[in-house]
């Protein structure tokens, strides 16, 4: 199954969780997302934002020891 | 060396002031004291006493070696002192300084969280870990504020592209930190309830909408007329079902083409398309169309399509309109095509119905005239042949005046034909059957048969080789041979054979397709012709009423119809079997009579000089013609009858009321003034109902009869009334045992 990724990398919060809910507009009911960032609130407010938008994250991995990668079913 | 005097700065200077500790204290030395008030300025420390009082001149002019050294070495180590001190100052700024970069980086990075510890003992140090920490606090709120706000106009945006996708249960949350984001969602719910009813609303009027449209387009598509509309564009918006099949244009291809697409031929001919021309001058299309007029804002035309290929002549109805909307402005046309070509064979044929219909009138006409002619003239022949019968009988048989009696005879019989074909021609005749021979029939008119063919028709008979008794009218049988034999001639036009044949048809072989009883058997007489012969269409109608194939004038379209009631009323039928190119066969089935042959009624073929049957009843003769009263009246007494005369119908009844109890028999004319026959007959018979009645008539009318036949009980002797016929009917009727009908 294909697997979109968003690079959020660099971005400061909240342009990842804007920038996930522009793409979020794209995404079909079954889709999946990654979004990969280093800000310092972006696992808290991704966590957040599902919660809040109803979307399911499914896990977070951290990746190179300054970077979370989150995947999301719509 | 010269000893040195002690000096004292308060001396020196002539310092008043008593709040310094030196001041007039002799003991003690002022450079070596702390907190001096030199020049009235309070000293501390070594650097502040070290920088006064080496520059004092109560110091360098002193001269106080060891004080000097003493001076020298307290401010040393006091100087030693301060730079550790100031070194350990330093290094603890340092190491503040890098912590504080250390939180102010993780801030700058965007951690919310970071907050400087502590701050050391450098009250400047701590001043500024207090501030950034206040600082950090304060960003920490703005980056939680900023969050809230952030996720709100997410979960907005996320809801706003819900409901343009179309998730109307799509819902805002309407609970937030911030007031801003609470109130947008709230806004954004009642803005979705409002949409959600404006879509409703929308969704109501557009089905009501669609209704209608489906409606309207199913009313245009059903219309039965071929129609069109055009919008202001000149582009087809309505295309229905009759002009598809009008010009085989199809609605799918037509619909929303342009470019006067619509100029499409109509049963295979193009002309000018009426709306095209709401504007313009018609006269350049005037050629196309029968019949043009402009009404208003409106055209109208007839178009005609000459038959082509098959197919016969159209006649189109054309109306072109233009299509105004409500606002009273003009959105297009309309074209609407009828086939009015049924309604212009319906004015034909009604028109020629309407010549057939002048043509049978003034056939009637004719008719009637013909059987007023022949009424009066019966009264006279019936005046002409009782006399010459009177005189004949009263000659005797050996008179030489026989002959030319005879001759007075033969002319009467003539003119007795004639008046009879003159009833027979005005239908005036009564329908009076008798048990007859078929072959009889046929055999006595065949030289009138032969008379109807020309001479190019070769005219044979073949008689059935017993007799064929039928219970028929004689007169309507000739008739209705004469017609048919009629016809036969007109479908030879270049000659041929015409014959005619009687035969017998047993009840077990009916005629397939008739209406005959299975159980008895028919006398038949068919004639045939190898003429032109008839089409199967022509055969369907043959016995219609006015359907004829023959030429305006020719033919009055009754004889075979006339053929066909005459035969019915007869209780039998006619049937004909005809193949185009090569004849037809004309069937005439009459039930068979089964009586004995010697039953039926013989020709008129004994003399005249026969002896009257007489008798010597009372008789009363009601006649309003004179010739035919006084001779009937001589007739019957030379009979030897007692007779009665009356001249009308109110005077028979009155000697009727006088004489009842004398008279044997009443003899009433049909037609006569006052009270016709059947009246007094009526009221004769409320007298006394076996009172015996014979009625005679030139002219015979529905007075006496219903449904062309005569009345049970009631005889009838038709005019122009020959003495033996008179007399024997008379003593027919006085010989019967009761009151009844020679006719069964």
């Amino acid at each position: 199954m294909h697997i979109r990724e968003l690079d959020a990398t660099g971005l400061k919060c909240p342009q990842p969780i804007m920038k996930l809910t522009v793409v979020s507009s794209e995404m079909k009911p079954g889709e999946m997302l990654e979004i990969i960032g280093d800000c310092p609130t972006f696992e808290v407010d991704v966590r957040a934002w599902c919660q809040r938008l109803n979307r399911t994250l499914l896990y977070v991995t951290e990746e190179a020891g300054y970077r979370r990668r989150i995947r999301i079913r719509f | 060396m010269p000893e040195r005097k002690t000096l004292y700065c308060w001396e020196y200077f002539s310092c008043s002031n008593t709040a310094c500790p030196v001041y007039g204290n002799r003991g003690k030395t002022c450079w070596l004291e702390d907190s001096t008030h030199c020049h009235n300025r309070q000293t501390t420390g070594c650097i502040d006493k070290g920088a006064v009082c080496t520059t004092c001149p109560v110091f360098e002019k002193s001269g106080d070696l060891d004080a000097i050294k003493a001076f020298m070495r307290k401010h040393y180590h006091s100087m030693v002192m301060r730079e550790h001190q100031a070194e350990l100052v330093n290094r603890s700024f340092v190491e503040s300084f890098a912590h504080i970069i250390d939180i102010v980086e993780k801030l700058c990075h965007g951690d919310p969280t970071a907050r400087i510890d502590g701050g050391g003992s450098n009250l400047l140090v701590r001043k500024l870990a207090e501030g950034i920490n206040l600082l950090a606090e304060s960003l920490s709120d703005r980056i939680d504020e900023t969050h809230e706000m952030a996720i709100g106009i997410c979960e907005h945006y996320d809801v706003l592209n819900r409901i343009a996708a179309g998730d109307m249960a799509a819902c805002a949350n309407e609970h937030s930190s911030n007031e801003l984001i609470a109130k947008l969602g709230v806004l954004i719910n009642r803005e979705k309830a409002s949409l959600v009813s404006i879509i409703r609303r929308l969704q109501e009027a557009d089905e009501k909408l669609s209704f209608a449209y489906h409606q309207m387009r199913d009313i245009v598509d059903f219309l039965p007329d071929a129609t069109f509309v055009v919008d202001s564009k000149g582009e087809i918006i309505a295309w229905n079902k009759a002009i598809e099949e009008m010009t085989g244009c199809p609605k799918e291809e037509m619909l929303g083409s342009g470019e006067r697409s619509y100029s499409v031929a109509f049963y295979g001919e193009p002309r000018p398309v009426l709306l095209d021309f709401l504007d313009e001058d018609i006269s350049n299309v005037t050629s196309h169309y029968t019949y043009m007029k402009r009404a208003g804002d409106k055209l109208y035309a007839e178009a005609h399509i000459p038959a082509f290929r098959g197919r016969g002549d159209v006649y189109l109805w054309v109306t072109a309109a233009p299509l105004i909307d409500q606002d009273g402005q003009r959105v297009g046309a309309v074209e609407s095509v009828r086939d009015i070509t049924d309604y212009r064979k319906a004015e034909l044929d009604r028109m020629h119905l309407e010549a057939q219909l002048r043509q049978s009138q003034k056939m009637e006409a004719i008719g009637l005239l013909a059987g007023g002619i022949a009424h009066d003239f019966n009264n006279l022949l019936t005046a002409i042949i009782g006399y010459t019968s009177l005189l004949q009988y009263r000659l005797g048989p050996a008179s030489d005046l026989h002959h030319y009696l005879d001759q007075i005879n033969i002319s009467v019989d003539r003119a007795s034909r004639l008046t009879q074909d003159l009833l027979a021609f005005g239908r005036k005749r009564i329908l009076n059957p008798e048990a007859s021979d078929l072959n009889q029939i046929v055999h006595n008119i065949r030289g009138l048969l032969s008379r109807l063919l020309t001479e190019d028709i070769r005219f044979e008979i073949i008689f059935e080789r017993d007799p064929l008794l039928v219970l028929v009218d004689r007169g309507m049988i000739e008739q209705v041979l004469m017609n048919l034999i009629a016809n036969a001639r007109d479908a030879l036009p270049a000659g041929g054979n015409v014959t005619v044949r009687t035969g017998i048809v047993d009840h077990l072989m009916p005629p397939p397709g008739s209406s005959l009883r299975g159980d008895i058997r028919y006398a038949v007489i068919s004639v045939t012709d190898n003429g032109i012969g008839m089409d199967a269409a022509t055969q369907e109608k043959i016995f219609e009423p006015f359907y004829t194939t023959k030429e305006t004038g020719k033919g009055t379209g009754l004889g075979l119809s006339t053929a066909y009631g005459i035969v019915s009323q007869h209780e039998g039928t006619i049937t004909v079997y005809s193949e185009p190119g090569h004849g037809t066969t004309f069937r005439v089935y009459l039930p068979v009579l089964e009586l004995a042959p010697e039953m039926c009624n013989q020709p008129d073929t004994a003399s005249i000089q026969t002896e009257f049957a007489g008798g010597d009843e009372c008789i009363l003769l009601a006649e309003d013609n004179e010739e035919t009263r006084d001779v009937n009246r001589e007739i019957l007494e030379t009979a030897g009858y007692r007779v009665i005369t009356a001249e009308n119908g109110e005077e028979a009844l009155g000697l009727y009321r006088k004489h009842r109890h004398d008279l044997a028999l009443v003899i009433l004319d049909v037609i006569m003034p006052l009270m016709n026959g059947r009246e007094v007959y009526e009221e004769i018979r409320a007298i006394d109902p076996a009172a015996r009645c014979l009625f005679t008539s030139g002219y015979t009318a529905d007075i006496i009869h219903k449904k062309g036949k005569i009345e049970k009980g009631v005889d009838f002797l038709p005019k122009p009334t020959r003495p033996r016929e008179l007399l024997r009917t008379v003593r027919a009727i006085l010989d019967r045992p009761d009151a009844c009908s020679l006719v069964p």
